[in-house]
């Protein structure tokens, strides 16, 4: 953290602090341009619903709390950014308002703070045997205070991290995901699926790296059980994609699964692993954003929100059709579209990393994952393109500039971020080296 | 000269409240002016003598060698005057507007301005017999208040109160007498038992402490001996939150710490099997409370419920016994305080300007009274305990004192806090959520009659909302002035 | 070349080159024909961006000179060639790019994870460093686990039992120009990705070599076998590419058993690549032309539909006997190496006195294999150009239809194959190949060929019912792992529900036990002690009226007359405490219950100090 800035001493220990490294600085760049495509797109869908002004308040609103988050140089500052975060992007969730979208609101509200309050309690223990609030390179654990409390800690850092992952859709705390996004409005979904998820994966870096630190964590069964959940969670996140159809369901599915993939490259704990997940958090983010303004835009000129009712769609929105199919060969990591180099380097830090069995299990799940994601992606947009003989004409039509002109640029970013991908790798390189 | 003072700061608002319905002022005007002077006056006076009069100690009477009637001014007993008498103005500013229909006004402020110097005269108690007979008397001013409302269900709640508090002081005095048979003193000028702690003592010292610990324990709403204060709610809101969120419940809370800093004391405690069956009574009070009022759907009695799971925070954080636990608790012990009252306060608005009494019924009144659901908002998401409000910091310092305790009592305290965290989100924001995102087939038109109340209501609240923010950010102040209680407790430190 | 976030690495030298070259003129000549044959399909437009896409991503991964490189433009190749397969949009051809994407997207992906465990042993991915990377971990489980994956990726591209099943599907429907191509050159992809497994990385291993030589067997059998049976046009063709993959794995598995010694083994692989590519070409577009202009592709539809076409006839006839391997043809060239290869291998055996009857046995494999090649394709070229067809109606409108049935751009491109394979079979002629002992091979083939023919007499065989996707792989994976597999997800998925619906009731009821235990012990103990206190009040009020004698008794009946003295004497003292007992009974129970437990707590006391 350089340039740390103070900006309000509440007790001694307790400071609201905000500073930058180049992992956040990251985190911000993709928040940043994600919120601002999207609110491009969000222009046009508001003619879909009601009280845009509430909407876009507290669009904005989430957007200032997520990038102090990632400008947050203590725990502490992070913690408040990551609640205040949830308290204000709660109103997206419900802004339908009708009873479910309220439900999944709460339901929302419910884990996020459930796993905001195990990350709380990391906080109390990390100041009695910690150093220092501030994040540090390498964790601010005091060896000596430590000493004897090993298997305390070890516990705190499992359920604080696991409880961080709420946010990140980390098995078991994953529900709120399908829950929420089919009943919000598509960039509202767009946003919480492609960005504030990012928000708990930042939040368990902070935590595996800079709080509790990879010397403490390595080759612990805090390690394994955290791998374990991840792979849990990215299997049953596709899996259970694979066998929805509400379309954006299965999109929240398929969110739920490939954050896993980010937090797996966490867990690896490996320079790797790590660059791997910060580049598949950079490339789920655009690609998980521009699947759901696809969706919005179906939803918003159509009315189907069921992928078996869009058979033949491809025809009437071939733009909107042709990004979902990039997109979709995005994600399922088909070189060269983006997607494909961070699920190799996920894998070979896991195989570096040599721990038994999940080295390899890792990949080979990533891999199954990534068949499944095929599997859930693909029929969309054959389907949408090529509806087989005999199926009826069905109706539809492109959308204005408003809504394409984002679907666009985040298409045209997963082709060329997948192509030309040294200069973000050899930034998030540098990123990661930092954090060891 | 100081020594009288205290005396004046007691009396002025028992006399003031016991002379209103002998003066039976006809005009509303009139009566607001004469108690406001007296609170005002009293809170004034309260605030100089807390910022000037360290360490004055007053003797009234002699009862018997040992036994006296003796004020003294501490730290620990100005964090709970400070706390009384910032807190009564606004709650009798917001009183005149709510009590404004009520019948027999007299009597209710008479009695409510009487607490005031009752609760103010537990603060300054020199020792635990004089603390007794003003916990006893404030059971009994607080009585009519309970029951002001003359109907069958505040009799009941009346008696059931009545019934709780002389059962629990009755223990408790009995493990004063205790105390006393075997040498202790109550005097809270001496810490400890000192000689009287043998190792043949020590159970029966072990037994007096619980004893004090459950009879206390019943106005600070310990489990199983909460029952009455959801009850209590009955009780017209300027009481339910003045009196069931700060005077009498934190009375209770404030012995105990009493008994735990200064007639036993946090060496005797630490570490002993009373320390932790006390403990364990205080962790399960916190789930317990919170899911209850989790489950409850009736406004007041939820935050009552909310009440008890609290009150055992500020247990929890006296009961480590450590100097980190104290100051916690104390901390707790005020930012609940504000929390609670102004929580109250709304729902006290809501009854008053719409009728509704149920969390259900709620949909779309953040539209109608934005101010109080504004700082609702606030409150509840200081009590959850998010930065920088208030409620925060003092959670904090309560699991970071139970984790520097270290004890296994200390990390199921720290596990009770955080399920007692989430459920408070779940109880309170259910509420801000309903308020301002009615949801589809809502009627905005069924709200149309129902308006902010006027500023009698509306300047508590805002008052509060900004002491919780301010502190919240700003607590330097106060936390050195709390750290202030460590010189008497600890004295070794 | 950096891109895609790492070092791309291209080399043109030996194969890679002469495959690129080769990809140049398959396209040039497919895409020639297509002219015609697409003039009346729609989305012209997308089918020949897709050609290109698909061309320039065969010719990266015949240019690369690395596996991950080869890899990139591989799942390229996979997607975009999908496009091509699905062009008609019938429902056999949606049915068929789904096997083709699924096999495709399956074996990308344990090719990738082949690719990881292979870069995370070597450390390299460079195929000219792989020998020396691989060498420190010959005959480990790890090489052979990498292998293996890379062998599901490359196999099932190439078309290697088991996971030929696309190629019979896909091909029929396709457009005839994309067949040729499927067929012709992007199964050699797959096989060029087997060469580098069984060349570079596990060169001479023998337990390898037999797996290799195993499938392979099968393969060209099996695929031999399926085209005989087939009763259409392109899918003869298909499973003959089946099967003709079959042969040159054989080659390259023989490569891998002699360790690359075998020269005979690598010349015959690539001559017999280069064959199958020009042969299929050739062929796939004479049936396109079939095609194009019947609509048709049954056998017993376009039976006798050449008789008047003696081009086509001769063109088609090139391939028919290169592929069979006719002396003098390019074709036979290259089977006899291939052949030659096997017997030198177990002469060689011989010599050192060891088994030979699994080699022995494949050999015969390869030569009925070759048989079976030369019924099912002289089938076809008897079926299309000599016999007539059973409906002389049809037959009748074949004969007299005179309009061309190709443009003469058509014409011209069709006959660069034919020509090149004419030419390549010139080129060996003078070559020592002819001698008897190579000839015998062929010969025996041929004989065996024809006596199926014979056997079989121009009679149509029922096809076969069973199809491997359909009866095994389809059953197991829709309907016996995906749906357990989905089970477990979405036991996982509601675990955490579960918890919380589980908990939050659990934590409620309890909640209400403890709340309930105050209330039933108060409700308990507080009448316990009113009706104590009660009894001690009545106690004293019969005490009063033990005191007041009969005088109470003889008033009560004039109870309504009051007078003070009554008042005094407790009469109405029972009256009053009545009234108090209606009005404010809570009350005064609760006073008597305070105060007695204040007398009880204070007796109790006074009674523990006396003693003490």
């Amino acid at each position: 953290m350089t340039n740390v800035y103070t900006l309000l001493k509440i007790t001694d220990k307790l400071t609201l602090q905000f500073g930058s490294d180049p992992t956040g600085r990251f985190f911000l760049c993709l928040v940043t341009i994600m919120w601002i495509l999207v609110g491009i797109y969000a222009q046009k869908y508001k003619e879909h619903q009601k009280h845009n002004a509430r909407f876009f308040t507290f669009y904005i609103l989430t957007w200032v709390m997520l990038a102090s988050l990632t400008m947050a140089a203590n725990y502490l500052t992070m913690y408040l950014c990551f609640e205040f975060m949830t308290l204000l992007s709660m109103p997206l969730v419900l802004h339908n308002g009708t009873p479910e979208s309220i439900a999944a609101a709460k339901k929302y509200l419910f884990y996020s703070i459930f796993g905001a309050t195990l990350g709380l309690m990391g906080m109390f223990f990390v100041n009695t045997y910690g150093t220092t609030l501030a994040f540090t390179a390498g964790g601010v654990l005091d060896p000596a205070k430590i000493a004897g409390h090993e298997t305390l800690i070890l516990w705190v850092a499992f359920l604080s991290i696991a409880g961080f992952g709420a946010k990140a859709g980390l098995f078991p705390l994953h529900a709120w995901l399908p829950t929420a996004h089919p009943v919000a409005p598509a960039p509202a979904s767009a946003v919480l699926s492609g960005c504030i998820t990012k928000a708990g994966v930042l939040c368990i870096i902070r935590l595996v790296y800079q709080i509790y630190g990879v010397q403490l964590l390595r080759g612990t069964w805090v390690q394994m059980a955290l791998i374990i959940l991840a792979l849990i969670t990215v299997f049953m996140g596709s899996m259970m994609a694979f066998g929805e159809d509400l379309m954006k369901k299965r999109f929240a599915f398929s969110t739920v699964s490939q954050v896993s993939y980010v937090l797996l490259g966490v867990f690896t704990m490996n320079e790797t692993a790590l660059l791997g997940a910060l580049l598949h958090a950079a490339y789920h983010s655009i690609i998980k954003d521009g699947l759901f303004l696809c969706a919005g835009t179906i939803i918003f000129w159509t009315h189907k929100e069921h992928v078996s009712e869009m058979k033949g769609l491809g025809r009437k929105m071939p733009v909107t059709f042709g990004s979902l199919a990039i997109f979709s060969l995005g994600l399922v990591g088909i070189p060269p579209f983006a997607g494909f180099l961070s699920k190799w380097y996920l894998a070979s830090g896991s195989l570096s990393e040599g721990l038994p069995v999940l080295s390899w299990l890792a990949p080979a799940i990533l891999l199954l994952s990534a068949l499944l994601t095929a599997g859930y992606l693909f029929p969309i947009c054959i389907h949408g393109f090529f509806p087989a003989e005999g199926e009826p004409e069905a109706e539809g039509k492109e959308g204005s500039a408003l809504m394409l002109v984002p679907i666009l640029i985040l298409a045209a970013a997963t082709v060329l971020i997948g192509i030309f991908a040294s200069p973000l790798k050899d930034a998030l390189q540098a990123a990661a080296a930092t954090m060891f | 000269m100081n020594g009288i003072a205290i005396l004046i700061v007691i009396m002025l608002p028992i006399l003031g409240g016991a002379l209103l319905p002998l003066l039976d002022f006809d005009a509303r005007k009139a009566r607001m002016y004469y108690v406001m002077a007296i609170v005002l006056a009293t809170s004034v006076l309260c605030l100089s003598l807390i910022s000037g009069s360290e360490g004055t100690q007053f003797v009234l009477y002699h009862l018997t060698s040992t036994i006296d009637i003796a004020f003294r001014i501490d730290r620990f007993g100005s964090v709970f005057a400070l706390l009384v008498s910032v807190l009564w103005p606004l709650s009798t500013l917001y009183a005149f507007e709510y009590m404004s229909h009520s019948h027999k006004r007299n009597r209710f402020f008479g009695f409510f301005t009487m607490s005031f110097g009752i609760t103010l005269g537990v603060a300054f108690s020199g020792n635990l017999i004089t603390m007794y007979l003003f916990y006893e008397l404030l059971t009994l001013s607080t009585l009519p208040l309970i029951t002001h409302d003359g109907s069958r269900e505040a009799k009941v709640a009346g008696v059931k109160y009545l019934v709780y508090s002389i059962a629990g002081a009755t223990a408790a005095f009995i493990g004063m007498i205790a105390v006393l048979t075997r040498g202790g003193s109550l005097e809270f000028n001496v810490i400890g038992l000192g000689s009287a702690v043998t190792e043949a003592n020590r159970n029966f010292l072990d037994a007096a402490f619980l004893f004090m610990f459950f009879g206390f324990g019943v106005k600070a709403a310990l489990f199983p001996l909460h029952g009455w204060l959801p009850t209590a709610g009955v009780a017209p809101t300027p009481v339910t939150a003045l009196l069931h969120a700060v005077a009498v419940v934190k009375s209770g809370v404030f012995a105990i710490g009493r008994v735990v800093y200064y007639t036993y004391d946090a060496g005797y405690l630490a570490g002993s099997i009373v320390q932790k069956v006390a403990l364990w009574f205080a962790a399960f009070t916190i789930v317990y409370g919170t899911v209850m009022a989790w489950k409850e759907l009736h406004f007041k009695k939820r935050l009552a419920y909310s009440t008890v799971s609290n009150l055992s925070y500020i247990l929890f954080a006296f009961l480590l016994a450590t100097p980190q636990g104290l100051t916690a608790g104390l901390l707790h012990m005020i930012f609940h305080g504000l929390m609670k009252i102004a929580l109250f306060f709304v729902a006290g608005a809501v009854m008053h300007q719409s009728g509704k009494t149920y969390v259900t019924e709620l949909g779309g009144f953040a539209k109608a009274m934005p101010i109080s659901f504004g700082v609702f908002t606030i409150a509840s998401v200081a009590l959850i305990g998010v930065p920088p409000l208030c409620g925060f910091l003092s959670k904090y310092a309560i699991a970071v004192a139970a984790v520097d305790e270290g004890s296994v009592s200390g990390y199921l305290g720290i596990a009770a806090l955080l399920i007692s965290a989430v459920f408070t989100s779940m109880y309170l924001l259910t509420i801000v959520v309903k308020a301002y995102f009615p949801g589809e087939g809502f009627d905005p038109a069924s709200l149309k009659d129902v308006k902010e109340a006027n500023w009698y209501m509306t300047l508590p609240l805002i008052a509060l909302a900004v002491l919780m923010i301010v502190l919240g950010c700003l607590p330097g102040g106060l936390t050195q002035f709390i750290a202030g209680t460590l010189a008497d407790a600890f004295p070794g430190l | 070349m950096d891109l895609c976030g790492f070092e791309m690495s291209f080399t043109a030298a030996g194969i890679h080159g002469l495959y690129a070259a080769m990809a140049c003129f398959m396209w040039f000549v497919s895409l020639l024909f297509s002219f015609e044959y697409m003039a009346h399909y729609k989305g012209k437009a997308q089918y020949y961006a897709f050609m290109l896409v698909t061309f320039f991503a065969t010719a990266g991964v015949f240019l690369s000179a690395d596996l991950l490189t080869c890899f990139v433009f591989f799942e390229v190749m996979s997607v975009a060639s999908y496009v091509l397969v699905i062009h008609d949009r019938s429902k056999g051809a949606m049915r068929a790019g789904e096997t083709y994407l699924a096999v495709a997207v399956i074996g990308g992906m344990v090719l990738l994870m082949g690719l990881f465990l292979l870069y995370q042993m070597t450390g390299t991915l460079k195929i000219a460093e792989l020998p020396a990377a691989c060498a420190p971990y010959a005959g480990t489980g790890r090489l052979y686990a990498a292998s293996i994956c890379m062998l599901v990726g490359f196999g099932a591209k190439a078309g290697l039992f088991p996971l030929h099943i696309w190629l019979p599907k896909a091909h029929p429907v396709a457009p005839a120009p994309a067949s040729a191509l499927l067929s012709g050159i992007l199964t050699k992809a797959g096989i060029y990705g087997m060469i580098v497994i069984c060349c570079c990385m596990l060169s001479g291993d023998e337990h390898w070599a037999a797996a290799i030589l195993t499938l392979a067997a099968i393969t060209m059998f099996l695929g031999a076998f399926l085209a005989l049976l087939s009763n259409n046009l392109k899918k003869t063709l298909a499973c003959s590419s089946v099967s003709q993959i079959g042969f040159i794995t054989t080659g390259i598995g023989m490569a891998c058993l002699t360790g690359g010694m075998s020269e005979m083994a690598s010349k015959g692989t690539v001559l017999h690549m280069v064959n199958h590519s020009l042969i299929k070409l050739l062929l796939f577009s004479c049936a396109g032309v079939v095609y194009m202009n019947l609509h048709k592709l049954a056998l017993k539809d376009v039976r006798g539909w050449g008789r008047n076409k003696p081009l086509l006839a001769s063109y088609f006839a090139v391939g028919v006997l290169t592929i069979s391997g006719v002396p003098g043809t390019s074709g036979y060239i290259s089977k006899t190496l291939l052949h030659e290869a096997i017997v030198e291998h177990i002469e060689e055996l011989e010599h050192m006195g060891e088994n030979i009857f699994a080699l022995k046995s494949l050999e015969w494999i390869f030569l009925i294999s070759g048989g079976l090649t030369f019924a099912y394709m002289t089938r076809l070229f008897f079926c299309l150009f000599v016999r007539k067809n059973e409906a002389e109606a049809v037959q009748k409108e074949y004969t007299n239809k005179i309009a061309p049935y190709m443009n003469r751009l058509s014409k011209f491109v069709i006959a660069l194959p034919a020509v090149a394979l004419v030419c390549t079979g010139a080129v060996y002629w003078q070559h020592h190949y002819y001698t008897w002992g190579n000839i015998k091979g062929s010969l025996t083939s041929l004989a065996i060929g024809a006596l199926i023919m014979f056997a079989l007499r121009g009679k149509q065989p029922a096809e076969l019912r069973f199809d491997l996707e359909d009866n095994v792989y389809r059953p197991v994976l829709l309907h016996g792992l995906i749906p357990v597999l989905g089970e477990f997800a979405k036991i996982f998925a509601a675990v955490g529900e579960t918890a919380i619906r589980i908990v939050m009731p659990l934590l409620a009821w309890f909640a209400q036990i403890p709340a309930k235990a105050g209330d039933a012990v108060a409700g308990v103990i507080i009448p316990f002690l009113a009706w104590l206190a009660k009894s001690i009040a009545g106690f004293a009020d019969s005490l009063v009226k033990a005191m007041q004698g009969g005088v109470l008794r003889q008033i009560r009946p004039h109870e309504e007359r009051f007078s003070p003295m009554d008042w005094l004497r407790g009469h109405s003292l029972a009256r009053r405490w009545q009234e108090l007992h209606i009005d404010v009974l809570d009350f005064a129970n609760s006073l008597s219950f305070g105060l007695l437990m204040a007398i009880l707590g204070l007796c109790i006391f006074l009674f523990y100090i006396i003693t003490h």
